[in-house]
């Protein structure tokens, strides 16, 4: 009799196979990428045990001729069976832009399937793309300065099927599946590679950064060369100055940065 | 090459003989690759049957439990739920017909053969 299925083994060869009639340390790498996968404790020893049943009943002396690689068994045995990290077949991507390229990136990898799945704790976009059925989806970001305006805005724009993913400070992020326009048009036929980088900077935020690197920098060397030339009697009141300086500086610029985020938003 | 080729074609209808398997009653791993290889399908290994009963009973078809054994290490038993049974019914009768295309046209493609 030929053999009509094989296994999906990529090579006789491996660390943990060929390990004997018992495939202990086969089933002891099978175990923990199950682990691995979410699969709880009591699937995994109930798995491993009928597992190594079934190869001590086939005779076979290799686990790893029997079941193939246990990186692809692994995840063939727990394809389809929800956890609580994302399915087989799912990708997760954290990443994060500044205020000013945020939508851009947003909208460029929703094209290639990431959807938004919310912000985390360090304010960075965590996106899920589904590799076996990827959809393109689109975004757009709101101002509200607080939850009855958040609530006020999503309400609005739920109307267009817009259903909010996330915010951060007084930044709503909003989603759509562009099947909502452009219906199976916005179906994937084939995926662009997850992107390696993590951080988006555009060029007016590196520009502001800049700027504020010099003023910090030229306050600091003036600083220290008045309380240098001028004695220990100035160090009181240039902190006194900074301390109020500090708050000022800070509110003006946060109004600021907030004004610059609502005219982004009109133009 | 003549292994490849019947891999390829068991692809498409092993779920399919794995859920005729356990008409008769419950059946386990082992036991579901002895009879498959018993009715002249070749030697199907356990790295090909276990994501099918996973496919199987992730999909509804199946449903599986495991038992302690006495002596060894247990084993999980499976059979069929109603959803499996009316999806074997359809199916079989889909995959027979897609059969009788193919044979009619191979028929008539031998010297001699009927279209």
């Amino acid at each position: 009799m030929t053999s009509s299925s094989s296994s999906n083994n990529n090579s006789s060869s491996n660390s943990v196979g060929g390990s004997g009639g018992s495939g202990g340390d086969y089933f002891a790498e099978l175990a923990r990428l199950l682990r691995a996968a979410g699969l709880p404790e009591q699937q995994v020893a109930t798995t491993v045990a009928d597992l190594t049943g079934y190869l001590a009943e086939a005779e076979s002396a290799d686990a790893y001729e029997e079941f193939g690689a246990p990186e692809t068994f692994a995840a063939s045995l727990v394809e389809g069976r929800t956890g609580e990290g994302p399915g087989e077949g799912a990708e997760t991507w954290k990443w994060t832009a500044d205020i000013y390229a945020d939508r851009t990136y947003l909208n460029h990898y929703g094209d290639q399937g990431w959807e938004m799945e919310g912000l985390d704790r360090l304010g960075r976009f965590v996106c899920r793309r589904d590799t076996q059925a990827a959809m393109r989806w689109e975004y757009r970001r709101e101002i509200a300065n607080n939850a009855k305006e958040r609530a006020s805005v999503a309400a609005d724009l739920a109307l267009d099927a817009w259903e909010p993913c996330g915010h951060w400070l007084y930044f709503l992020y909003f989603k759509r599946p562009k099947a909502a326009s452009a219906g199976p048009a916005a179906a994937l036929d084939e995926l662009v590679a997850a992107p390696d980088r993590q951080l988006f900077l555009s060029s007016t935020y590196r520009g502001k950064l800049k700027q504020f690197v010099a003023a910090a920098v030229v306050t600091g060397v003036l600083s220290v060369l008045t309380i240098h030339y001028c004695g220990d009697h100035m160090l009181v009141p240039f902190l006194i100055g900074s301390v109020v300086a500090a708050p000022i500086g800070g509110t003006i610029a946060w109004r600021r940065l907030k004004h610059e985020a609502v005219n982004a938003e009109e133009a | 090459m003549a292994a490849d080729r019947r891999s390829s074609w068991l692809k498409g209808v092993l779920d399919l003989l794995v859920l005729a398997c356990l008409t008769e009653g419950e059946s386990y791993g082992y036991e579901i690759s002895k009879a498959l290889a018993a009715a002249g399908l070749g030697e199907i290994k356990g790295g090909t049957l276990y994501p099918v009963l996973n496919r199987l009973e992730e999909a509804g078809l199946a449903v599986g439990e495991f038992r302690a054994a006495e002596r060894g290490p247990g084993r999980r038993y499976y059979q069929l739920t109603d959803q499996g049974r009316r999806a074997l019914v359809e199916q079989s009768a889909s995959w027979l017909e897609f059969h009788t295309a193919v044979r009619t046209t191979l028929n008539s493609a031998q010297p001699g053969g009927t279209s």
